[in-house]
């Protein structure tokens, strides 16, 4: 296991670094970001009503290790301070409520395009010099299509003109959240366009990605000692081939949820969905640095924390990493 | 982490699972016609945070005026007037330091208490010892209860012209308030005295559902508000779909992408609620030149801003910066009929006289050298300014002036025009209960800042007695002769001195669905404010509405 | 390298190319050709596309078609500055800590992987939420900052392998200063990889500023493609359905991405030969001008695409760089002969009655230089219990041959004639390539196994040596019961002198030889006819080898199995064979019993390679 614990110990840093990197951007960055809440409310606010309110910001002129104590200090309390723009509610009420939102979207949506793009990229590379070649232009295209325009003339096509979709919202404005069928029915019914989004999006990603593996692993040996063992040919292609070729996708897998939570976000502002990638960008529309802080936090330890999942997987499917326990 | 949110998140985690058992009926709530209710527009945003604190900054709307009741409602629309709510009666000493204020004496809180003076005491109380609930900066000296019905307001200064202010300031349960910092706290279940309570709270939708313990009860026809969720975006795509009776905000192509679809039932109406002005730092040396001013306002064709801008949703503004039809009835006679005029000629004369020569670009420099040419900031999240910065640009360019139009973050705008650090920017003043609150902003000394402090009004640092002195007539009496007079000085200043160049007026956006509710201001009755983020106007035109046909 | 290879042979790389230039026209040109300044407003409102405005106007009529043409420099310039900045940081990153290992990689390795983890698109926004100005060059800067992390790991990864090479540590040997060695030996060697990151690099930073821009987080006074969407999307576009509007830039960002992502194929292709697809087999019009432009002197460079493609055994680079190796230590072999000798065939007077019988098989490589004729008019009989020695230079068809039989040949490699037949215990024939699926499955291991060139790769890595042994015999043996199958296993492990307790270890914890051996144990557990040994022992050191070929000469003596055995070392075959064939650019040019080869060789080629083998030594 110590390629794991090395693993850990990386990813312990790296949490580190994002909690410093959180920390530090704001502070480095020029602007003060009362002033804006003052001009952002309009109401000529006295100086008096300033300072208060930066008091209860808690901006402070400590020197910056005392702060970044009292910083650490907060985040063992889960206390990620208040939000700006919806003061005074703290921010981790805000996060806690936009999180299942994102989990759920992207979440599925994500594992059903790495799913389908793997699968059709072994398929693709199976088929390699067929037809199936003629793909790949089709497929490069549709990857390099900036997701915001696609969702733009998804909700065109597929919501406003037909209207076969709602064009927004994690569920119907008519409803409250609660535990019955008609409820849960319309969270899935306003998660399929957005989820069909991001999926259209990003699959063609794996399947090139995966196609380009395949074929070089039906290169190997390996394979062609699977195919001359007289093998059926599903074990060939994943007994052998695929079962090999996921492994570089597996990483890949970890580092573009990073990617895919950031073309989420813009999925999640043309849907309006009420995930943390919308929240941060209201967030960063308004100026409501700790909730942007607190978002960029959160984002950054659950993608961590994919990386770990993605990582502990590798070595179940790859004995080599296995070594020296 | 309220109750709210925990129950929330715990019913959206465990909805996966459940899903195949539960089968506990409709979750939408009965709504039968006469049960239908007013969807309103009043948030930007696509989920909800319940926080329904009057005196928080980021408080949702509708609690001000519609829960928490204010002593009476006023529009700008007819500020002379305000209605009697609350408070029955009003009433000010000679100079305007002490308003006495008679309650109504049938006001409970819908908990059951008695509303009576304690709780106004206690609320003006607040507002002078906690600043951060005194966002309108109020001069409150002290309250005190005469008897259960009557209370006394004081003040440091004579506060005749911010009488809309004080009475529009939300009435709050002592037996509640006091037991937290009024300022800071999240209130998610919010308990008052109005007309409508909060029935039901979503992220992506709350209800309020009429009081009928209230005394007016009965004049309101709506049973049940519903404030859904929409951003800017979806908002558009809303009322296309009919789905919002009561919206504010700017929709661009209105006629084609709303009111075209039902032009029976839809409208929209934008009555001026502020000016937007190029400004133009008044510290610098070169903009002190009132030729310059001048020569450059004339360069300035208003109406195609309107036009190619705003899709002439609202008329050019008038050159005393009074918003139409709001103010209108202000305008003093010797300028209702001036508009701004473009007259390019007399615009190179006036430059050529005070010697900005063209040079070979055929940008003119200053006496001093210093070539016309400035970067013109905006925030380059305002998409309707960058458009403004770019016809600016266009038009002046024709009397070798260069404004290149240049977006910076939204926050170094804010920085740089309050601090005095740019040459031209573009900057709103919003126009108050009155005139008076307009002309403060755009022209008081009160605002000055000698050490580069940062200010939050009179951005162009337009400093001039003869200014305060207008200013201060206005405020201190009650007569209207003598405020009419000080109005037109001002209104002088503003036409002839050119302090600021107003080039588009900042309107209330409005937006109506007349299939459900009619009753909405318009143009031919323009009783209050369209906008539903007004509090006094907001429960006016709610008194109004009735349903459709009946 | 001749000029031809310059110009893309893939239809995809041209079309992604002539995309790519074409946009670049349009960048640099484009504001000069735009009828209007992009920011001039008029009275001509959102209208549609006209004589006057090609792609129509905006709400605020503007030109459109002036903005798309602005908006492309905008646009391409951020993807470029971003793709340049993200490239350099990553070359230097990945370079140095690859090449100077220690404390300052594993320093830069962790900056990496905080850069490679922390989300890019939420990092850049906060960035961007905080900057004072948003102009290109500081959204481009943001954009390469969150960027670099993922090219610069591959970098270092390359970096790594290619520091203990021949060339560098020649290098470290006269003395270069390490700055040299790296920028000037190293970093040349990796062009492709670099290049591609670059490609990826300015895909992403177009990407981004549209992305940013679409936000409102760009520079809208700044006309891009992104802040076109952005204003679309603002002035209801969609909703008052202005498609020239918003369908332009969209649509342009998406072929921009595509036509570098189709360049990005030559680069793949070019770096791993494996992913070059079938389009090569229809040669086309210009593909028939190259070979007649290379037919004078390109034979070998023919000859070197046939290796690449018959040899698909070995990772890509090095083994380009073997092939050329081998092909530079024996110069002398390459052109001393011409014209073709006749090639030497002696009739067999080997025991035994004939089990697979080559007849006149050639088999041939479409490719975009012409087809190569790889096995050319080739007929071997094979005897049971026979050893035949295959032998040949590489490229020389003997893998192409053996592929061909054992019916492992990969696309485009395709039998162009001849026939191969398998002959059953009683003599039944079957032709092999005619047989479908089915009965070639059942045919396969059963009688005919293959023992693969380096069992270092042709172990499934990730499964352990049991599963192996496993999915054969219970694909072959059906009704064995679990228990029965593990003991068979097991049995053959022993035989080839490996405790049956390392049954459950994974090839990665064998050693080289104990994989050979693995490798020949399972071949040997069905019992087969014959068995295909693809140099078996070229990987080993010596003392294995020859453990391992006594192994092998025992074990056939033992069950009676023909082999096959495929090496380019002729003195090994001599010593082991009972007959040899020798194949030399896809033809059989000598062929008969070992001893009479030996001592008559009948073909010029034979000759000079036995007289090389002489002075050497080897054939003391």
């Amino acid at each position: 296991m110590r390629f794991l614990l090395k693993k850990l110990a990386l990813y312990a840093f790296i949490a580190w670094a994002a909690l410093t990197l959180n920390f530090l951007i704001p502070r480095l960055m020029p602007g003060d970001p009362v002033q804006v809440l003052i001009a952002a409310s309009e109401g000529q606010l006295t100086p008096e009503a300033a300072e208060a309110i930066k008091a209860q910001f808690g901006i402070t002129d400590d020197p910056l290790l005392v702060q970044y104590l009292a910083y650490l200090g907060d985040l063992a309390r889960l206390d990620l301070g208040v939000s700006l723009s919806h003061f005074p509610v703290p921010v981790s009420d805000i996060i806690s409520g936009a999180m299942p939102w994102t989990l759920g979207l992207v979440g599925v949506a994500t594992v059903i395009s790495f799913l389908l793009g793997t699968g059709l990229g072994v398929l693709l590379a199976w088929r390699r010099g067929t037809w199936s070649d003629h793909v790949l232009p089709a497929l490069t295209f549709l990857n390099a299509i900036p997701y915001f325009w696609m969702a733009l003339i998804l909700v065109l096509l597929l919501a406003v003109t037909l209207g076969w979709f709602p064009y927004a919202g994690g569920y119907d404005r008519t409803m409250f959240p609660e535990l019955a069928l008609p409820f849960i029915g319309s969270v899935l019914y306003h998660a399929a366009l957005p989820a069909l989004t991001i999926v259209i999006g990003s699959f063609a990603g794996w399947v090139l990605q995966m196609r380009n593996m395949t074929v070089t692993v039906l290169g190997e040996d390996y394979v062609s000692m699977a195919e001359a063992k007289g093998l059926p040919r599903r074990t060939v292609l994943f007994g052998y081939a695929a079962r090999n070729a996921i492994l570089p996708s597996i990483t890949g897998f970890a580092l573009a949820l990073g990617a895919v939570v950031g073309g989420s976000m813009l999925t999640e502002v043309i849907f309006n969905y009420p995930g943390l990638g919308y929240t941060l960008f209201q967030a960063v529309s308004a100026q409501d640095f700790p909730l942007m802080q607190g978002l960029f936090l959160i984002i950054s330890l659950a993608v961590i924390a994919a990386n770990l999942i993605a990582d502990a997987a590798y070595v179940v499917l790859d004995p080599r990493t296995r070594q020296g326990a | 982490m309220t109750p709210e949110v925990s129950r929330r998140a715990l019913l959206l985690g465990s909805a996966g699972v459940a899903g195949g058992t539960a089968l506990v009926g409709c979750s939408a709530p009965e709504t039968s016609t006469e049960d239908l209710p007013v969807r309103i527009h009043a948030n930007d945003a696509t989920t909800f945070q319940p926080s329904f604190n009057p005196y928080a900054a980021g408080s949702l709307q509708g609690p001000h005026g519609l829960i928490y009741e204010t002593l009476q409602l006023s529009s700008p629309m007819d500020a002379e007037n305000p209605v009697p709510w609350l408070a029955t009666e009003v009433a000010w000493n000679e100079d305007g330091t002490v308003l006495t204020v008679h309650l109504r004496d049938d006001v409970r809180w819908t908990d059951g208490e008695v509303l009576d003076a304690e709780d106004v005491v206690f609320t003006y109380e607040m507002i002078r010892d906690n600043p951060a609930t005194n966002g309108l900066a109020l001069a409150v000296a002290g309250a005190t209860a005469l008897d259960a019905t009557t209370v006394e307001i004081s003040f440091s200064t004579p506060t005749f012209v911010q009488q809309a202010d004080v009475c529009s300031r939300p009435i709050v349960p002592e037996h509640v308030f006091s037991t937290f910092d009024p300022g800071a706290e999240q209130i998610a279940e919010p308990m008052g005295s109005g007309p409508y309570r909060l029935e039901r709270f979503s992220d992506q939708l709350y209800t309020f559902v009429r009081n009928d313990e209230h005394w007016a009860a009965e004049e309101f026809e709506p049973r049940r508000l519903a404030f859904p969720s929409f951003t800017t975006q979806t908002m558009n795509t809303a009322l296309q779909a009919g789905e919002l009776d009561w919206s504010g905000g700017f929709i661009s192509n209105i006629d084609k992408v709303f009111v075209g679809h039902d032009p029976e039932h839809r409208g929209y109406w934008y009555p001026g609620a502020g000016v937007v002005n190029l400004t133009l730092n008044l510290e610098r040396e070169l903009w002190q030149d009132l030729d310059l001013r001048r020569a450059i306002s004339l360069a300035v064709d208003r109406l195609e801003i309107a036009e190619v801008a705003y899709m002439n949703y609202f008329g050019p503004p008038h050159p005393t910066g009074l918003p139409r039809p709001t103010f209108e009835e202000y305008i003093a006679e010797e300028f209702q009929d001036l508009e701004f005029a473009v007259d390019l000629d007399e615009a190179n004369r006036l430059l050529d006289a005070a010697g900005y020569e063209a040079g070979e670009d055929g940008i003119r420099v200053a006496p001093d050298g210093t070539p016309l040419s400035f970067p013109l900031q905006i925030p380059s999240t305002y998409n309707d300014w960058v458009t403004v910065a770019q016809i600016l640009g266009t038009q002046l360019r024709r009397i070798g002036v260069e404004l290149t139009p240049r977006g910076i973050s939204f926050e170094n705008w804010v920085e740089a025009h309050r601090s005095g650090n740019y040459d031209v920017t573009i900057t709103t003043a919003a126009a108050g209960q009155n005139p008076w609150y307009l002309y403060r902003a755009l022209l008081s000394s009160e605002y000055r800042s000698d050490d580069g402090e940062p200010v939050t009004a009179n951005f162009q640092r337009w400093y001039d007695e003869e200014s305060d002195e207008l200013l201060s007539e206005y405020s201190t009496t009650e007569d209207p002769e003598v405020q009419r007079e000080a109005l037109a000085g001002l209104q002088h200043l503003m036409v002839e001195r050119l302090p600021v160049l107003p080039i588009v007026i900042a309107p209330n956006w409005f937006n109506y669905n007349t299939a459900d509710w009619t009753g909405f201001p318009s143009a031919e009755d323009p009783y209050a404010l369209g906008s539903p983020v007004e509090a006094g106007s907001r429960v006016m035109i709610l008194h109004r509405l009735t349903r459709t046909g009946s | 390298m001749s000029i031809s290879t310059l110009i893309p042979r893939s239809g995809k790389v041209r079309a992604g190319l002539a995309i790519v230039v074409a946009f670049v026209v349009i960048a640099v040109v484009g504001p000069f050709i735009a009828r209007y300044d992009p920011n001039q407003t008029s009275f001509d409102m959102l209208e549609p596309p006209s004589g006057r405005h090609w792609l129509g106007t905006t709400q605020t009529g503007q030109d459109v078609f002036s903005q798309f043409m602005t908006g492309a420099r905008t646009s391409l310039l951020v993807g470029l500055v971003a793709g340049v900045v993200s490239q350099v940081v990553s070359v230097a990153v990945g370079l140095l800590g690859g090449y100077l290992r220690g404390v300052a990689d594993d320093l830069l390795y962790i900056l990496t992987a905080v850069f490679l983890v922390i989300p890019g698109m939420p990092l850049l926004i906060v960035l961007t939420g905080y900057l004072p100005s948003r102009g290109l060059l500081s959204i481009a800067v943001v954009i390469a900052i969150t960027s670099w992390a993922g090219s610069a790991r591959v970098i270092r990864a390359q970096t790594l392998s290619l520091r203990n090479r021949e060339f560098v540590e020649a290098a470290r040997g006269t003395g270069e200063s390490r700055a040299r060695i790296m920028f000037f030996e190293v970093l040349p060697n990796m062009l492709p990889l670099v290049a591609s990151g670059f490609l990826f690099s300015v895909i992403g930073g177009i990407l981004a500023e549209a992305g940013l821009a679409f936000l409102g987080l760009g520079s809208l006074t700044t006309t891009s493609w992104g802040s076109m969407l952005y204003f679309a999307q603002n002035s209801q576009a969609l909703l008052s359905g202005a498609w020239w509007w918003y369908v332009p830039p969209g649509l342009a960002i998406a072929v921009v991405g595509a036509g570098l992502a189709l360049i990005n194929f030559a680069i793949d292709e070019y770096s791993n030969p494996r992913l070059r697809t079938g389009s090569a087999t229809r040669p086309g019009r210009s593909g028939r001008r190259a070979a007649a432009a290379v037919a004078a002197g390109a034979e070998a460079e023919l000859s070197g695409v046939a290796e690449t493609l018959a040899e698909n055994d070995s990772p890509a680079g090095p083994g380009n760089d073997e092939t050329a190796e081998r092909t530079a230590a024996h110069p002398e072999f390459d052109r001393a002969d011409e014209p073709e000798l006749a090639p030497c065939l002696r009739t067999s007077p080997m025991p035994g009655s004939p089990i697979i019988e080559v007849d006149s098989l050639r088999v041939d490589y479409p490719t975009a230089f012409g087809t190569v004729h790889a096995v050319q008019d080739v007929s071997l009989t094979l005897r049971r219990g026979e050893i035949l020695g295959l032998a040949g230079e590489s490229g020389s068809g003997k893998s192409t041959l053996t592929n061909a039989i054992t019916r492992l040949l990969r696309p485009p490699a395709e039998v162009a004639g001849g026939s191969i037949v398998y002959r059953a215990d009683d003599g039944t024939p079957t032709d092999l390539l005619r047989l479908e699926d089915q009965g070639l499955r059942a045919l396969r291991w059963n009688e005919i196994a293959v023992v693969f060139q380096s069992a270092m790769n042709a172990l499934n890595p990730v499964t352990s040596i049991r599963a192996q042994f496993d999915d054969v015999i219970r694909v072959h043996r059906p009704g064995l019961p679990p228990a029965r199958r593990t003991e068979i296993a097991g049995e053959h492990l022993e035989r080839v002198g490996i405790p049956a307790d390392r049954i459950d270890a994974y090839p990665h914890e064998l050693s080289g030889g104990m994989k050979q051996r693995v490798a020949i144990a399972i071949a040997l557990v069905l019992e087969p006819d014959v068995i295909f040994m693809d140099e078996p022992t070229t990987a080993l050191d010596l003392l294995v080898q020859r453990d391992v070929l006594d192994q092998i000469v025992r074990l056939r003596e033992e069950y009676g199995f023909a082999i096959v055995f495929t090496t380019h070392d002729l003195a090994l075959l001599l010593e082991i064979s009972d007959s040899v064939a020798v194949m030399r650019r896809g033809h059989l040019v000598e062929y008969g019993p070992a001893r009479d080869l030996y001592r008559e060789p009948g073909h010029q080629y034979t000759k000079n390679l036995l007289s090389s083998l002489e002075e050497l030594g080897s054939l003391a």
